[in-house]
This record gives C-alpha cells, sequence and structure tokens, in this order.
C-alpha cells in the first residue's frame, strides 16, 4: 500500500534536508523516495520496527506505522545508524501524529507503544469502556515468515481468549497478546499457555513464533512498560538463547546487564579469554562440550552421557582449558567467570540499539 | 496410513552450512522408524522437513505417493508430538484434545467421539474434567499424545518426546509408546538421543551422525553388525570396547595384538582380513562388554583368546556386574558385563576370557567394519 501523497511529500522535505542521502521503500523493496528512483531493492528477511539492520552493504530501517514503510541507506557504520534511526523516529511521529483513533484496538496500540499519557490517554479509556485497574500481562508474539498472511491473521483464532483478553496487531510480523491476570493463578501459567499457543501454531498452521513475555502490571497506563519488557525479552533471548523460543523478561537478568555492558567494554573483557592464542583451543567442538558441561549443572557423567563422549574425554577437554586458562570449569566460581566472558562475546554480537 | 520415501533430502542453511546431506529412506506403511544420533547428526532437521516446519533444500519428500515438498505443513496429514507436552493450562483435558479438531470446524459430536476414543486408548478417560495442573508428568505426556491422536493422521511424528520426564516414567511410556503404534497401526517416525529408546522401540533404526546415514537396518542386526566404529560404538550401553591392535600371520593362525596381549583371530573371521591384505597391519578390533567373561567355564576352556587385566573398579547393577578393567595396549578402562556372583574386587589382577566369535574388525583409515556379515 502507498501512502498518501501528501505524506509522502512531508517525508520528502524530511529526507531533503539530511546530509545521508536516504531512500524511501516500500514493503516490496520499491524505491517510493526519491521519485525518479523506482528500482527494486532486496530486503533483509526480517526487520522489526524501530530497529535499523545492516544487509548487503546497506542498513535498513522499518518505521512503524500504517502502511508499513522502509528507509534505506547505501552505507554502513554508527553515522548511518544514528541518521536512520533519526529520520525513522521522525516520520513515525508525522505519521502517527496523522493517523486518527477509531477503535478500543488503537488506543491499546497506542498505549503499548506509550504514545498516550495522562488526562489523554484516562478520556479515552473512559470513552472506549477501558478497565484502568485491572492486572494485565503482555505477552508479544512475533512470527518471522508470515508470507501472504498476517501474524495476527495466524493467531487470531488459536489464541482463547477469556474476559479481559485482548490481542492486539502492532504491525504485520508483531502481536501482542495482552492477558487479564484475573484468572491466572502463578506466573508459570502464562509460560505454559506461552508453550500451548507456540505449539498449536506449529500444529495447525505450521509456522513457529518467537514470545517475549514481559512483567504483570496492576493499571491500564502500566501496560506500555510491560510490552516494552516482552520486546527486550525477545531482542535479548534471541542473541543468548537462540536454541529457544519463549523468552521471560524477568528470566533474563544475567543476560540483560551483559547487553548494557557498553560494546567496547565487553569485548576488552571477552578477549581475555577468547584471543589468538586461545582461538585452537575454543574451537566449535570444545565450546559445544563446555556449553553443554554448563547446561548440566557441571555434572561429568551428564555432560559426557548428553555429548555421547567418553568420560574421560570430557575430563581430558577441561583439563586442556586449565592448563591453558587456569580455570577449572568444575569449579563453580571459574565456571560463572568463564560463563560471563562466553556471553560477552555474545553480547557483543550485532548488539541492537534499541531505540525505544 | 501411508509409507514414505525420501529421496535424496538435503537440508542446508545459508552460509553453507549443511546440516542434512543425502537423505534416502523408503519408510513403509505402518512401519515404526527412530532416528538416532547424537546431538547436532540432523535428526530433528530431517523430521521437521517431513513435518514441513523446514524447507527442503534438495531432494523429494513423499508421503503416500504424493510429493509434498511445497505442501504446507497443515495439509500434509502429519501430527507431531514434542518433548514439552505443551497443554493450555486454564483448559480440561477434554477441551485441549477438542481444540485442534474444534480450529479445524469439525462438528460437535464428532469431536465427541474422537476425545473420547483417544482418551479410551490413553487410558486417561477419568481425568478427562481435570485441568493439566492436577496430572502428572506422564499423564501431561498422555494428552499431549491424544491431541495428535484426535487429528487421526497419516504419520506421526515424535521429536523426543520422552526427554522430560525422569527415567523410571521414560521406561513406562516407551512401552506405552509401542503399545499405541500397535494398536494405531500408523506410521510412526520418532526421533531419540537416547539408543535403548531406539533399540527398544524401532522396526527399524536410521543411525545418523554429521548430517549423513551412518546405517539403517533392525535393532538386532544394528547391534550385530555395524557398519562402522560410530554405529558399533553408539549402539549398546555399555558402549563397545575398541583397541588399536595389529593383525599378525603366526604358524599359519592369525592373531590381534595389543600391548602385551593376543587374541587368536577365529578361522570363520580371517579369510576376509587376509584377502584384504590386513595381516601386518593395524585395525581397530572391538568387542562388546557382555563377550568378555571372567567365570571359570569360560576360562578353562580358553584357546588364544584370554587377556589378564587389573580390575580397577567394579559395579554390582543387581542383575549383572560392570568390571572396569586396565590392560596393556589399551588407554582408559575395557568395560566388561559379567555374572553379578562374579569374585573379582577392585585392585585384583584376573584374567578375562574374550568372545573371539564376537569379535569386530574396523578399518583404521576408513573406520569401516572389515568383517561385516
Amino acid at each position: 500500500m502507498i501512502p498518501e501523497k501528501r505524506f509522502l511529500n512531508q517525508i520528502q522535505q524530511v529526507l531533503a534536508r539530511l546530509m545521508q542521502p536516504l531512500w524511501l521503500l516500500d514493503t516490496e523493496g520499491t524505491v517510493l523516495l526519491p521519485e525518479e528512483n523506482r528500482s527494486k531493492i532486496s530486503l533483509p528477511e526480517f526487520m522489526e520496527p524501530g530497529m535499523p539492520v545492516a544487509f548487503e552493504g546497506k542498513t535498513f530501517l522499518m518505521i512503524g506505522i500504517t502502511p508499513e514503510l522502509i528507509l534505506c541507506a547505501d552505507a554502513q557504520g554508527a553515522a548511518t545508524h544514528d541518521c536512520i534511526v533519526l529520520a525513522g523516529a521522525m516520520i513515525q511521529s508525522m505519521g502517527r501524529g496523522e493517523a486518527p483513533i477509531q477503535s478500543r484496538y488503537d488506543v491499546y496500540r497506542r498505549v503499548l507503544r506509550d504514545e498516550l499519557t495522562g488526562s489523554e490517554l484516562e478520556a479515552l479509556a473512559h470513552e472506549h469502556q477501558i478497565e484502568m485497574n485491572r492486572e494485565r500481562c503482555v505477552l508479544t508474539f512475533q512470527i518471522l515468515q508470515t508470507e501472504n498472511e498476517t501474524a495476527f491473521n495466524m493467531l487470531e483464532e488459536l489464541v482463547p481468549r477469556a474476559s479481559g483478553d485482548l490481542l492486539v496487531e502492532m504491525d504485520r510480523h508483531t502481536v501482542v497478546f495482552l492477558k487479564s491476570m484475573d484468572n491466572i493463578e502463578s506466573f508459570d501459567e502464562l509460560y505454559q499457555l506461552a508453550e500451548a499457543i507456540e505449539q498449536t501454531l506449529l500444529d495447525e498452521v505450521g509456522k513457529s513464533c518467537v514470545i517475549g513475555i514481559g512483567e504483570p502490571k496492576k493499571t491500564f497506563p502500566e501496560i506500555g512498560e510491560s510490552y516494552r519488557e516482552s520486546r527486550r525479552a525477545v531482542e535479548v533471548g534471541r542473541i543468548f538463547l537462540n536454541d529457544q523460543h519463549i523468552y521471560i523478561y524477568r528470566g533474563l537478568v544475567l543476560e540483560r546487564f551483559l547487553m548494557d555492558i557498553p560494546r567496547e567494554m565487553g569485548a576488552r573483557y571477552h578477549s581475555i579469554l577468547f584471543n589468538r592464542k586461545t582461538a585452537r583451543l575454543f574451537n566449535d567442538e570444545m565450546l559445544h562440550t563446555i556449553e553443554m558441561f554448563f547446561a548440566k549443572d557441571l555434572n561429568l557423567s551428564d555432560t559426557a552421557r548428553q555429548l555421547y563422549i567418553h568420560r574421560n574425554t570430557l575430563v581430558y577437554r577441561l583439563d586442556k582449558v586449565q592448563r591453558q586458562t587456569g580455570l577449572d570449569l568444575r569449579k563453580f566460581d571459574d565456571a560463572v567467570t568463564f560463563k560471563m566472558m562466553m556471553l560477552l562475546g555474545k553480547s557483543g554480537k550485532d548488539k541492537p540499539r534499541p531505540v525505544y | 496410513m501411508a509409507g514414505l520415501k525420501l529421496n535424496h533430502i538435503y537440508k542446508i542453511y545459508s552460509g553453507n552450512v549443511t546440516a542434512v546431506s543425502d537423505f534416502c529412506l523408503e519408510i513403509d506403511d505402518k512401519e515404526f522408524i527412530v532416528l538416532v544420533g547424537p546431538s547436532g547428526c540432523g535428526k530433528s532437521t530431517t523430521l521437521r522437513m517431513v513435518a514441513g516446519l523446514e524447507e527442503i533444500s534438495e531432494g523429494e519428500l513423499y508421503i503416500g505417493d504424493r510429493l509434498v515438498n511445497d505442501v504446507a505443513p497443515k495439509d500434509r496429514d502429519i501430527a507431531m508430538v514434542f518433548q514439552n507436552y505443551a497443554l493450555y493450562p486454564h483448559m480440561t483435558v477434554y477441551d485441549n484434545m477438542a481444540f485442534g479438531l474444534k480450529l479445524r470446524k469439525k462438528p460437535k459430536d464428532e469431536i465427541d467421539k474422537l476425545v473420547r476414543e483417544a482418551a479410551k486408548i490413553l487410558s486417561i478417560e477419568p481425568y478427562l474434567n481435570r485441568k493439566p495442573k492436577a496430572l502428572s508428568g506422564g499423564q501431561r505426556q498422555r494428552v499431549a499424545l491424544g491431541r495428535a491422536i484426535v487429528r487421526d493422521p497419516k504419520v506421526f511424528l515424535f521429536d523426543e518426546p520422552l526427554s522430560n520426564l525422569d527415567a523410571k516414567l521414560r521406561v513406562q511410556m516407551r512401552t506405552e509408546i509401542t503399545k499405541l503404534h500397535q494398536r494405531l497401526q500408523t506410521t510412526f517416525i520418532y526421533v531419540t538421543h537416547d539408543q535403548t529408546e531406539a533399540m527398544t522401540m524401532a522396526s527399524r533404526i536410521v543411525v545418523m551422525k554429521d548430517g549423513f546415514i551412518q546405517q539403517v537396518d533392525t535393532p538386532q542386526n544394528l547391534y550385530d553388525y555395524p557398519t562402522n566404529l560410530f554405529v558399533g560404538s553408539f549402539i549398546g550401553s555399555p558402549q563397545m570396547n575398541f583397541f588399536n591392535a595389529k593383525l599378525v600371520k603366526k604358524n599359519g593362525e592369525v592373531w590381534a595384538e595389543f600391548g602385551t596381549n593376543a587374541i587368536k583371530v577365529p578361522d570363520a573371521k580371517v579369510r576376509k582380513l587376509v584377502d584384504e591384505s590386513y595381516i601386518g597391519k593395524e585395525v581397530v578390533m572391538g568387542i562388546r562388554p557382555e563377550n568378555i567373561h571372567d567365570e571359570e567355564r569360560f576360562l578353562s576352556v580358553a584357546d588364544g583368546n584370554l587377556v589378564e587385566a587389573k580390575v580397577e573398579v567394579t559395579e554390582l547393577m543387581g542383575s549383572e556386574t560392570y568390571l572396569y578393567l586396565q590392560t596393556t595396549g589399551k588407554e582408559g578402562n575395557v568395560v566388561a558385563r559379567v555374572d553379578p556372583r562374579s569374585t573379582a574386587r577392585n585392585g585384583d589382577t584376573i584374567k578375562v576370557a574374550f568372545e573371539t566369535s564376537r569379535l569386530h574388525f574396523f578399518d583404521k583409515d576408513t573406520e569401516k567394519s572389515i568383517l561385516n556379515r
């Protein structure tokens, strides 16, 4: 869908004032601005609104408005990143200012995005009969491969809803399940619910999704915070626990902490253990062995069984690490040190910079 | 019900990472096939390609006579059971089992019939009105199976369904799934890294490593005639003992020498070793723990098959005893599975007899079996 001409003109004026040339694309990759360039550009497989993505030498940013638009710079690097993020935020704010609130879903969407506050929020909640003091929790679903359908269409039927629950479409790939905590006895039930929905989606639609779970909030204005937490959980979880699909904000304290460490400092500490001298030692096999040893709570027999290696082979590998690094991974303190250093490597890779 | 044909299937991820290579397999209708192998061998990826959850990079997949490479997962008529028995916590067992059918807009009476039939098969009828939190782990796993059964699929796919259960329950559910297969008479494809599960349940086992099929055969044949060193070591617990041995010919007889030990190779196995000119070369000799004996009746009739070893550890398992032995020419322990009445004690130096008719020989370079059948 192409945006209105008036809106395109406004965007053109913004882009014209930038030192860094930026293109505006639709979701197919067709260049909308500058108008004289009607070529098509291949897009990265997945983009999340507000999060710049480097791909094939270019930087892309999906703008969180409807219809979805994409900014593209034919360059990469910190300056390009900052420029595209600022331009995106400006266009997003212009776009949202244009869109009228027509339904209670628009109210929810705006509150989730922290775009409504104070008296305006209260008035709209009253107008649309939204309870202000109900405890709710945000579960954010992201489906990467949606093809011709939207994530919302896929999930609409298979997310069972009780009174006070609501499903809100945030964009083509993202859906928020606003779950009332009325009949939820423990937080664990939310995880079970997420698991059941994930599996039903696989069974019935054949699609996989990732799910972020925020913290329950007592009042309506706070749901934006729960949404931010759920998205942060997905963002952090994807980096540190990429074999999982459900990420809980409260369960990712260490990972969030590591993500908050400045990239340069993280890299410095990571290189204490992982450097040119240890590159041969920490090959894929060794790292897999160590990760499994941690996953099995430092239990030698369980790890050996799981890896299908002899226990003595495992002991030999751990001895080798001890000889070269001085860390005996069988000891809790040394294992913690190693784990932190290892995770710092992950947190430095493709670390996205949140823009919200 | 349907058979499957996987024809030269490949799964290649971006960055040219190949997870599954040239996977060729024909699965008969009603067969119980188990894919087994260590983590990262490609077994789950293969299963997910069959389910349609992963795209097939190359090759053809047929379910029955229908090419399904481009068929959406929901239209493949398969049901999948995962290790995490995910149930809706606020729904009853009945509603959990009926949920998928409701989504498919099945009539209410048909749903009721299907749910009750499945509950009967799984012996969970008394729990239909309970919520998942009031069920044990095994009962929950049965409900998860029930969700799959009500769909009446052509093929059931199981992705490590028992790995979240404790050891005792796992053994129980193993039997339940085998009975279920007999009762449903449908094709089962089951993925596990646990070779005991594979051995006890499968009609045929597919052993995988690094994305390649290593061997496809019945559990017994796999155990008796491993096609290579990997299969020999992977199947069997405790695993097969391996020795780097040199084959030498003395007075017309062939001996396998390792350390100060020498084992006479029985005539039946000699011909191939001679024909393929392994004499004078190093090979890998394998013997399973149950083919090493310390009982007098074996020792007294020994003929060039005795090995002297020091007992490092004895483990009494009740019905059998494991002896962890140290001998020359072998790094690490040799494990023997002997009679629980064995008198061997830690620190003893004893003689054990190798059952030479059960020896395996593998090429040291290719790791392939020299004497496979």
